[in-house]
């Protein structure tokens, strides 16, 4: 890169805050995905002003720019595999408000999600969705993916929960988008840019919408010896009108990884778990937990238990949370699927992602937001096997193609990314991704932001 | 546009019994103009060749489904077509194990709502006037009712759409999953947009169990102070009424005459409904109600109650309805700013706030010249307190100075970017969203 | 050469780390720094870099791999459990051999190897610590147990009081003890975390305790115990932590604390004193001491003992944990800032660990933010709980 562009960089965020050295570049050329791609520069911005003054820097000299958090992405998304300029957001942290009485708050982008959530604690409210990544995942990362997280099952997604996003667009204009009060009128440009991967502008602050924090929780632990029976049961429990806040389940390949490292309480032994949380108002929800019991004992559950004090509950979710993360105890790497199915199509699904499994030979064990139908099934692999790479995103690649044929989608909450892209066709006609490249060249006419992410190139070989 | 030579064009898509011309547009009519002729498509595919029609010729076209929100907008710089959606009324998959509907959108809301709640589920969709709305127009004006308090908009509850396109391609946006990241969310693009980036063929929504039961609670006051004291108490509680609104206290027939009522739904258990009217009640009394009282949803004095909420905007007689949101606090001082339109004798108001929502509807009965001073002050006045205000209606003449989505934003030349990829040739309900897209 | 066969051990244990970046919320220096440089995941991508010959010996490398407190609580919280100490021990063993010390580090060895101490004074001067002392501390004698008081202590002023206080402890307690002066040398643990070894050292640490006859070897300095109880081979006598010996010179009775401990109070604070605990790394997390200092807190009267955010094998670094201090103070101190933030959410009225480069760091950090928290060893809080003797 241009040596008179790094100062100009340097200029704007100060020297220490550009790295070019290959050690620095080596450092952002991955996330906790597979995929790997080099910047040319890495910037660390603090203010929007000076993220602006990059873009404006970044377009006039057209150089791709990939904005960046924790850099937690599961599906590709925070690599630079056309190179450019990595924007890490991870030093705009500041609270700009916390506004109980309207129950909203406005954070930077770089701020982790935890950190909002343990903000917000002593006040009574929380932000809803809890990725499992959600202590060093940071809450501009979380729209550009339209994080979920377990209690998304209630509660819904990110795009749920953000009503305002300050944006610094391709060529540096800033523009603010929805704000404290619901429909802004014109399009839903927020709706938009959730869930978007970076590639439509770069988020720098985020305004929230805050809920109360639930009067009474029970967090209750279904216990299977099968699979099956564990999957009818998520369907049964909802079919039966209930609507927990959670419901979670986990193999038992994850759960031997998650014991070893957490001590959580899972039982090895089992085959399934469910991990079924209620919350709301305590009346009521001793006869919920009792018609859930009935329902997993019907669907032949071991046991069901109940977490007794707050600590067993946190070791619970502690497990739950750090499950992939776990998963380096089996085999050094993996490909995690996101596709999500309706809840009735679960029990045949993951028979089919099983059968998978040993086709391949390759591992795979299962921790995933059941209520929702959003399957994680994680292919454990050893890169250093000759020729495994390939075999892995072959098995990938079928367990998104089954995803939708049972009616849905190859990705809940993780992403295209890099990684998907390929996948794209299957669910979105030539002409709906034809659509999704209009609202790309709206936002971002030159293709600077994030490029060759979430749109497949066009026929021609035109990057999208 | 001369009729006759429309009609030889459209000949070539539509059979001659699904277009009217004539006087009989006048059921179109919109802002007081008339198109020159009716389109009753039968299918997507119908309305997509339409629009690819309509596009090249250059026609002014405004997708209709019963018209109960087709007011709201400016007007249209040039109306040619109206698309009859209603004969798109498949219900297309009911998936009730999965809790999720697919249906066209020329279904009115009422008769997919009849469906699952035989199954006992739940499309928590309450706009004003549901009885004729219809699901494509609901999703396309994002309309919403008391409800959105606990089950969200239409925003919330859409999973997916099929969507004509000007080109005259259909897509398919979203699916019938409540998480789906596969590429940009253009549910969200559509949703809201008034009918005017495509046409909404088919919605697939997310529902909900039937609660075990649901009733209403009035609270009387005689002071807006203490009706928004209590207001604030309930929102800052880990109570969840469904939804939560005020009205003025001569709106509530048979009733102690007090100045404002709080009308509260509550849903599920029996105990669980029964400890919130409680805690509401304690709430109630430190905050001087003169009358709590609760009714059944069933109760014929319940359903009253439920029209009166739901409705109010769609019913009252006023020509000046303007929907206005601020920040959830302000609701209380909003609601006391506008009454010195009442008290300096500009206007006689009715007014409906939903303050969870940070909404409030004004309806406004005034001198004819007054109404667009009125209109522009709310605007202004919503947008001092971090809001905006939409003009829902209002007598055309008025609108040809007066933008009724308020003054664009920095975010415009994004919203203008994205109709001219969407609707290159500018048919679709032209002029008629914000700054005259 | 590279000697890049010293890394190649290390390669299945770097390849167990999922890259899930969860160890950015536990390091205390990407706490700081916010750059993927500072954290465990980054570190062990680069040295997999250089294993996979994408990447060339460097002095940043270097750098890199040294600006670490090695506190390991990133291999604390690891859900993969990666052994984070395995790696970065052997990565500096690595980068030792090759020549790549960063120049600070180059400057202690020289010290250490020169003259027996970090400090690089003349050894025998470690008796600094104790000469303006009314006291008699014995010393070369033979004695039952050996006061191994550690560079720091002996020779850095801020923290004479910590061997000072102790002492006078285990003089009221009437133990027998003796201390090295000039024939203790430095343990070993700077040249041992620098990636070499400290084989002469040793040896000459434990024939000067052995010549005593000693039974116990107690230190204050928590590096110098966890030093000696893990890495030095097996000696005759046995190892302990000085809250150890407090802890259990209280629960036989040999201490009585008589009356609340006198420290400086705000005017308006009533009722017990809060009191926080600050884990040192070397002793908590390192070697497992988390009771017996807490035991000595709540043993003393008036006192009200309250944790802090992070405690036990939780506990975040002060900032002077590995070679942080001598690379980058600035960082360091800005990490002991934090930590010490950490205290005042918790409320606390006095700070209290038990190590002296924690006390060193978080009393600087105390002055440096004009926060009036006394910063102090458990042995002088016991201290000030203790009867004057008649």
């Amino acid at each position: 890169m241009d040596e008179s562009i790094i100062r100009t960089l340097q200029e704007i965020v100060g020297p220490e805050h550009v790295l070019t050295d290959p050690e620095d570049l080596l450092l952002y050329a991955y996330d906790a995905s597979i995929h790997a791609g080099r910047p040319d520069v890495v910037v660390f911005p603090e203010s929007t002003e000076q993220v602006s003054r990059v873009m404006a820097l970044a377009h006039a000299h057209h150089i791709p720019v990939i904005p960046r958090g924790g850099g937690t992405n599961l599906s590709g998304g925070s690599v630079a595999p056309q190179g450019g300029i990595v924007l890490t957001l991870s030093r705009m942290t500041k609270v700009r408000e916390i506004d109980i009485p309207n129950q909203r708050a406005v954070v930077e982008a770089g701020l982790y999600n935890l950190t909002l959530q343990e903000i917000l604690a002593p006040y009574g409210y929380l932000y809803a969705p809890d990725p499992a990544s959600q202590k060093v995942s940071t809450l501009g990362g979380n729209v550009a993916e339209n994080a979920g997280g377990p209690h998304c099952l209630k509660y819904g997604v990110t795009t749920n929960h953000v009503l305002g996003l300050e944006v610094v667009l391709y060529d540096g204009r800033v523009v603010q988008l929805g704000g404290k009060a619901f429909d802004t009128p014109g399009y839903d440009l927020v709706g938009l840019l959730v869930g978007s991967e970076g590639t439509l502008g770069v988020v720098t602050a985020v305004t929230v919408r805050l809920l109360h924090v639930p009067e009474a929780i029970k967090t209750l632990l279904a216990i299977f010896d099968d699979l099956d029976g564990a999957s009818q049961a998520v369907s049964d429990i909802i079919a039966a009108g209930i609507v927990p806040a959670t419901l979670e389940m986990m193999d038992q390949l994850m759960m031997r990884a998650v014991e070893e490292a957490t001590h959580a309480g899972y039982p090895t032994d089992a085959e399934a778990v469910l991990i079924i949380e209620l919350d709301g108002l305590k009346d009521d929800m001793e006869e919920i937990a009792d018609r859930i019991a009935q329902i997993c004992q019907r669907n032949r559950a071991r046991a069901v238990q109940v977490a007794r004090t707050a600590e067993e509950r946190d070791k619970l979710w502690a497990g739950r949370r750090g499950a992939f993360g776990a998963t380096g105890r089996i085999k050094p790497a993996y490909l995690v699927n996101d596709g999500t199915v309706p809840r009735t199509a679960l029990p045949q699904v993951l028979r089919q992602v099983r059968e998978i499994g040993q086709r391949y030979g390759l591992p795979i064990g299962n921790v995933f937001h059941a209520g929702d139908g959003n399957l994680h099934p994680l292919i454990l692999f050893d890169p250093r096997e000759e020729g495994i790479l390939e075999l892995v995103e072959r098995a990938g690649a079928e367990i998104m193609r089954i995803c939708v044929e049972a009616g849905g989608t190859i990705t809940g909450e993780h992403g295209i990314g890099l990684e998907k892209i390929h996948g794209m066709p299957l669910i979105a006609s030539p002409a709906a991704i034809q659509n999704m490249r209009w609202v790309k060249e709206a936002f971002d006419p030159v293709g600077l932001l994030n490029p060759g992410k979430v749109l497949p190139q066009t026929s021609e070989g035109v990057p999208a | 546009m001369n009729p006759e030579e429309m009609l030889t064009k459209v000949g070539r898509v539509l059979s001659p019994h699904q277009v009217i011309t004539s006087d009989l547009c006048s059921a179109c009519e919109v802002d007081g103009k008339r198109p020159a002729i009716v389109a009753r498509p039968q299918d997507a595919g119908e309305v997509g060749e339409l629009l690819a029609l309509c596009s090249h010729e250059g026609w002014g076209v405004i997708p209709w489904g019963s018209g109960t929100q087709i007011g709201i907008g400016n007007i249209p710089r040039r109306y040619d077509a109206a698309l009859d959606l209603g004969a798109l009324d498949e219900i297309v998959d009911y998936d009730a194990a999965n809790l999720t509907l697919t249906a066209g959108a020329g279904c009115t809301l009422r008769s997919l709502q009849e469906l699952v709640e035989g199954k006992r589920q739940l499309l928590p969709l309450d706009p004003p006037a549901a009885e004729r709305a219809t699901l494509g127009g609901v999703v396309a004006a994002n309309a919403f009712g008391p409800s959105r308090l606990r089950y969200g908009a239409a925003r919330d509850i859409v999973l997916g759409l099929q969507v004509a396109l000007t080109s005259g391609e259909v897509i398919d946006v979203g699916g019938k999953t409540v998480k789906n990241v596969a590429g940009y969310d253009l549910t969200k693009a559509f949703v809201g947009s008034y009918g005017t980036l495509g046409v909404i063929t088919r919605v697939t929504c997310r529902l909900f169990p039937m609660p075990p039961e649901r009733r209403w609670v009035l609270v009387g006051f005689d002071r807006a102070g203490d009706a928004f004291d209590f207001v604030q108490k309930v929102l800052d509680s880990v109570l969840l009424p469904t939804s939560l609104d005020l009205v003025q206290g001569r709106v509530v027939p048979n009733r102690s005459d007090v100045s404002l009522w709080g009308i509260i739904s509550l849903e599920g258990t029996h105990e669980v409904i029964q400890r919130q009217y409680r805690d509401l009640g304690t709430m109630a009394g430190g905050a001087h109600a003169r009358h709590v009282e609760q009714l059944a949803d069933e109760e014929p004095e319940g359903q009253q109650v439920r029209r009166l909420v739901q409705d109010m905007p769609a019913v009252s007689p006023e020509p000046l309805v303007v929907r206005l949101y601020v920040p959830i606090s302000a609701v209380g001082s909003l609601w006391s700013a506008v009454q010195h339109l009442e008290a300096e004798g500009q206007a006689s108001l009715n007014l409906l706030a939903r303050p969870g929502l940070g909404v409030l509807y004004l309806m406004a009965q005034a001198r004819d010249a007054h109404l667009s001073t009125i209109a522009s002050t709310l605007q202004a006045l919503a947008g001092e307190m971090g809001g905006h205000a939409i003009i829902e209606r209002i007598p055309p003449e008025h609108k040809v100075h007066l933008d009724v989505w308020g003054t664009p934003r920095s975010d415009w030349p994004l919203m203008q970017a994205l109709k001219a990829r969407f609707d290159p040739a500018g048919i679709l309900s032209p002029g008629r969203f914000i700054g005259r897209l | 050469m590279d000697f890049k066969e010293l890394l190649a051990p290390y390669m299945d244990e770097m390849l167990r780390c999922t890259r899930c970046g969860f160890c950015q919320a536990a390091c205390p220096t990407y706490d700081a720094l916010r750059m993927e440089s500072a954290v465990a995941r980054g570190k062990i991508q680069l040295l997999l870099s250089v294993l996979n010959g994408r990447l060339d010996l460097s002095p940043k490398l270097s750098y890199y791999v040294y600006r670490c407190l090695d506190c390991r609580l990133c291999q604390q919280t690891c859900l993969s459990g990666v052994h984070t100490d395995e790696i970065f021990e052997g990565a500096r063993r690595w980068l030792a051999h090759v020549g790549a010390l960063p120049a600070p580090l180059q400057a202690l060895e020289q010290r250490v190897f020169a003259s027996h101490n970090i400090a690089g004074e003349d050894n025998a001067h470690r008796t600094l610590w104790r000469e303006n002392m009314n006291l008699e501390v014995p010393a070369g004698q033979p004695a039952e147990v050996v006061f191994f008081i550690g560079c720091v202590a002996s020779l850095y002023p801020m923290v004479y009081s910590i061997p000072q206080a102790f002492v006078q402890v285990l003089q009221r307690a009437g133990v027998s003890f003796s201390a090295l002066d000039g024939e203790e040398w430095c343990c070993g643990y700077p040249l041992i975390s620098a990636g070499r070894d400290a084989g002469p050292l040793m040896e000459h640490n434990i024939a000067a305790v052995e010549r005593l006859g000693a039974r116990w070897l107690v230190t204050t300095c928590p590096s110098c115990y966890h030093t000696w109880k893990t890495i030095y081979p097996p000696t005759s006598f046995q190892v302990m932590h000085a809250t150890e010996l407090l802890a259990a010179l209280i629960e036989e009775g040999r201490i009585r604390p008589a009356h609340p401990p006198t420290v400086r109070r705000a005017g308006d604070a009533a009722g017990p004193l809060r009191v926080t605990y600050h884990d040192p790394c070397d002793l908590g997390r390192k070697s497992g001491v988390y009771d017996a200092p807490r035991r000595v807190i709540t043993a003393l009267p008036g006192v009200e003992l309250v944790e802090m955010s992070t405690h036990h094998a939780l506990a975040t670094c002060c900032g002077g944990g590995g070679n942080l201090e001598s690379i980058d103070p600035e960082l360091s101190a800005q990490i002991a800032g934090r930590r010490l933030a950490q205290a005042q959410r918790a409320k606390a009225e006095v700070l209290v660990t038990a190590c002296q480069q924690c006390q060193r760091t978080l009393g600087m950090a105390a002055r440096r933010q004009r926060v009036r928290m006394p910063v102090m060893d458990v042995a002088e809080l016991l201290l000030s709980a203790m009867e004057e003797p008649a």
